[in-house]
């Protein structure tokens, strides 16, 4: 993993007056906000908010009609996956964007397999790399040439997340990461959330469920209906004030 | 499911298999009007129309029948059009093409069918409308068939089989390597074979190879076969594709000059073979004598001449020795069609 | 109820792991031979079928287990295993081509009568060959990729034109009398092993390691997975999709030429009907019609089973037609058997 510098100074995502329509409807209207380094930010509103469309234009795979998307203080230009990765962002996205026919080693390093020369997988280093990778997050699978679609749904989101891990190198987005989740299971992946800001990146977590963002979240940022209405500091607000905030009563 | 994709691909799809199938005519505008006759042989050939059903234009063995068809045509100045099915084989295609040249008001039809069943519906249409109808090349089991034209195979093979026997002396194991047997050409060609050789030289053994008309399957037959009985003295083919697959099957076994090679046919590149002294003999159908004498039947018939019901255009054994008279007897095409083969 | 829910410090208190050793992931797993147990191979339904048939041969006839009968029974299927080993690699995408004995036949009409009835030289003729194949991959590769077209339908488009205008070309007149390299290539042996049968095994080796030890390998079963998880992991979808359909093509034009040289004769009714056979060999080698798995050694030992139905019975001189019936029933019976490792191995796991 080449090391990315991580500037504390400087935004790892900064959204500018972003704006995003679908014929007459307007997704996103002139969001602004900042996910500062080190952090977990989470992404709340209603149904309908506009907050997947915001998780898309940053994962670059929603390209904005107006504003500016900033990655590490510069302008994104361009939005093909590549770019988006190099610039240190990586997605767990809510269908996992998993294959579900090839193994959980394949799998961590799909699209970005280690070669040796002449093209050659380094297979026994890559499984090398995921198992310490795994063991380092206290992930368990029964084995890495198991099929992930042999696995249960909290590990494929592990996985989904550990994959996140290994590659970020500045902001993970994850969508929705533990709504298909059991208790036990949304606890492993909260727990893979804070190693990330341990290992000094930043999360960007859309959510539904206000006790998972008041455990993780450093910040609140509360959507309705396209905009960005408020931000809040977790530790400073409350579960009913963002509630209302959602809903519009205040 | 229906979206603009699939359409698309549909009509991509529509528009290969027209353009791949069509084959190539002079389109028949005008419609005639029932000829005026007189009297027999009194008759205005300008004025009558034949239909051509052929089975494919890019076989050939066909395209020499098809020529022979044309020539007769041009010969007799008639009116001719000759279309092949959207695609070789087949039947419902060739159904279709019958029964427009029917709504055309032809003269006369000549039919080489692709089947032999599912083509009596269309010959029964051409009774209805009182179209005469000439059977080219394979029998039609159904019907009224004014006259059908084509090699009698049972004789033909019949030669083959009496040119084995005598070449190898009237005992061994002889290779026979068979066409498709729901076909009766195939029948016959296999029948005409076996029974001349048990009743003329009944001490030869023959060994069957049956295939479906595919080359591949013969040399993979053939080549089996000589595994088993590597003692064989001639091989015999039902039809030329497999002729040419067996010259190089009995060479890499060796056995090419030892061996006598007759194949069936009369193909251009099989001629080539026997030119070059690679194949011993070919009974050789007259083609192009078939298709000429097919449409020539066909425009005395819509004259209204009696015509025979069945004519037998004959095979002809064709060897080294007389293999340069039989070319040059047949149209410079046949000669061109050597070349490009080899 | 509370009004605030405190927020944790994080990295205390939330593992879900217990005090004592959690479980981790295993290791690099013990040895091939349990993961064998496992999950047996994607081709082992061809190669249980292959020795059964064998063994039932030997009984029935003297002349099977001879070195000349095996070593025909090799060469007989060379050209469909050549063909079957493209066919995996679009299958692995969970495509498919239906027009690869078409392929077959206009390259072997092309090389027929370049080099036979305009005489180019037989290098200059193969060259321009192989571009034929290559141009009708990258067709197919872009209407199916690019474009998004159904490739059943694409193919089967192909399958019809190319034949076509294979036809058209030479006028139906087949070619005989190829260049020697040619014949040499279809029917000389090289110590002992006739070249076609080595030619296929080249192909098989080199396309197993491609599949199971490259980038592209890996991207291609991915897509066959889930070409959009492919996608948004930085798999060059596109890239590879029109890739795997020019390998296919490429090697459908590798196997006209084969055969051409074996039967020292080309036109445009080589290997009619040759596609279905094609994809049965795959598909009794394991290789999954719906994408994602499948190796190339499966087409070999698919085509092989074939090839040795087909000697058997003609060995024992039964009917074409009876070949045709067992092929079939051999090719449902051997996806049910494959279906079977499937399942089995999933209750294991």
């Amino acid at each position: 993993m080449t090391a990315m510098k991580i500037r504390d100074d400087v935004a790892v995502v900064e959204l500018r007056e972003v704006t995003k329509r679908y014929g007459g409807i307007t997704a996103v209207d002139g969001v602004s906000f900042t996910v500062p380094p080190r952090s977990i930010v989470a992404l709340v509103g209603d149904n309908g908010a506009g907050k997947s469309t915001v998780s898309k234009i940053i994962a670059g795979a929603v390209h904005p009609e107006e504003g500016e998307v900033l990655v590490n203080g510069e302008v994104r230009k361009s939005i093909d996956p590549t770019e988006v990765r190099r610039s240190g962002i990586e997605v767990v996205y809510q269908d996992l964007a998993l294959a579900p026919n090839l193994d959980v080693a394949t799998n961590l390093f799909l699209g970005r397999e280690r070669v040796r020369a002449l093209g050659w997988l380094d297979r026994s280093g890559m499984r090398r790399e995921a198992r310490e990778l795994l063991s380092q997050l206290d992930v368990y699978v029964p084995s890495l040439s198991t099929k992930v679609e042999r696995l249960s749904g909290g590990q494929r989101q592990a996985i989904a997340i550990a994959r996140a891990t290994h590659w970020a190198q500045s902001l993970v987005v994850m969508d929705e990461p533990t709504a298909a989740l059991g208790l036990r299971e949304t606890r492993k992946v909260e727990d893979l959330m804070a190693t990330l800001r341990d290992r000094g990146l930043s999360v960007l977590v859309v959510s539904h469920n206000l006790d998972q963002v008041f455990r993780l979240s450093d910040r609140i940022l509360v959507m309705r209906r396209g905009a960005l209405v408020s931000q809040f500091e977790t530790a400073k607000t409350s579960s009913e004030e963002v509630v209302a905030t959602i809903t519009g009563v205040m | 499911m229906y979206n603009s994709r699939t359409l698309a691909a549909g009509v991509f799809v529509l528009a290969s298999v027209s353009l791949a199938g069509c084959s190539s005519d002079p389109a028949a505008t005008g419609t005639s009007a029932k000829p005026t006759t007189t009297a027999a042989g009194d008759c205005n050939y300008a004025e009558i129309s034949v239909g051509y059903a052929n089975p494919t234009a890019t076989n050939q063995g066909w395209i020499i029948i098809n020529q022979g068809a044309e020539d007769a045509a041009n010969k007799y100045g008639v009116d001719f059009s000759s279309v092949g099915p959207p695609s070789d084989g087949d039947a419902a295609g060739q159904a279709t093409v019958i029964e427009n040249f029917i709504s055309q008001g032809v003269d006369a039809l000549v039919i080489a069918p692709v089947d032999a069943k599912a083509l009596v519906p269309s010959v029964e249409k051409a009774n209805e409308a009182g179209i005469p109808v000439i059977d080219v090349d394979s029998f039609i089991d159904g019907g009224e068939i004014t006259s059908f034209v084509a090699t009698d195979n049972l004789k033909a093979a019949g030669m083959q089989a009496d040119a084995v026997g005598e070449a190898i002396g009237g005992e061994g194991k002889v290779v026979l390597i068979n066409g498709g047997q729901g076909f009766q050409t195939g029948q016959d060609r296999r029948n005409g074979f076996i029974d001349t050789m048990k009743a003329n030289y009944p001490n030869v053994e023959v060994i069957e190879v049956q295939t479906e008309w595919d080359a591949q399957e013969a040399q993979a037959g053939l080549e089996d076969a000589i595994a088993a009985n590597p003692d064989i003295k001639a091989v015999a083919q039902a039809w030329d594709g497999a002729t040419v697959t067996t010259v190089p099957t009995l060479e890499q076994a060796g056995l090419l000059d030892s061996v006598y090679v007759i194949g069936f046919d009369g193909a251009p590149d099989a001629i080539a073979l026997l030119e070059a002294g690679k194949v011993e003999a070919i009974v050789a159908q007259q083609l192009y004598k078939m298709g000429y004498t097919a449409v020539e039947t066909a425009v005395q018939a819509a004259c209204g001449e009696t015509v025979e019901e069945r004519i037998d255009t004959g095979a002809l054994m064709l060897t080294p020795d007389n293999i340069e008279e039989f070319v040059d007897s047949n149209p410079p095409v046949l000669r061109d069609f050597i070349d490009q083969a080899s | 109820m509370s009004s605030t829910i405190p927020r944790q410090t994080p990295g205390r208190g939330l593992r879900a792991s217990a005090p004592g050793s959690p479980p981790t992931t295993p290791g690099e797993e013990g040895s091939a031979r349990k993961r064998w147990r496992a999950e047996p191979p994607d081709w082992f339904a061809a190669v249980a079928g292959s020795l059964l048939v064998a063994i039932a041969l030997t009984f029935l006839t003297d002349s099977f287990l001879t070195t000349n009968n095996l070593t025909n029974v090799l060469a007989q299927t060379a050209v469909l295993t050549i063909l079957a080993t493209g066919q995996c690699f679009v299958l692995l995408t969970a495509g498919i081509d239906l027009s690869v004995s078409a392929t077959m036949a206009f390259a072997g009409t092309m090389l027929g009568m370049l080099t036979v009835t305009y005489e180019w030289p037989v290098l200059l003729g193969l060259a321009a060959t192989f571009a034929s194949g290559l141009i009708i991959g990258l067709i197919n590769g872009l209407l199916v990729a690019r474009f998004a077209l159904p490739a059943f339908i694409v193919t089967l488009g192909g399958l019809l034109v190319w034949r076509g205008v294979a036809l058209q070309m030479v006028g139906g007149i087949n070619t005989t009398g190829l260049p020697d390299f040619v014949t040499w290539l279809g029917q000389e042996d090289v110590l002992g092993v006739p070249a076609p049968a080595l030619i296929a095994l080249a192909v098989v080796a080199v396309s197993a390691l491609v599949v199971g030890r490259t980038r592209f390998g890996v991207g291609l079963r991915a897509i066959g997975g889930s070409a959009s998880a492919a996608e948004r992991s930085g798999v060059p979808v596109l890239r590879y999709k029109i890739t795997a359909y020019v390998v296919c093509s490429l090697l459908a034009t590798l196997g006209g030429i084969v055969l051409v040289g074996r039967l020292d004769s080309a036109g445009g009714s080589l290997g009619t009907g040759m596609e279905l056979m094609v994809i049965s060999a795959a598909a009794i080698g394991g290789v999954s019609l719906f994408g994602g798995s499948g190796s190339p050694w499966g087409a070999f030992f698919g085509a092989i089973l074939i090839g040795m139905i087909q000697n058997g019975l003609n060995l024992l001189g039964t009917s074409a037609f009876v070949q045709q019936i067992a092929t079939g029933v051999i090719l449902v019976l051997a996806v049910a058997v494959d279906q079977g490792r499937r399942r089995l191995a999933r209750r294991w796991a």
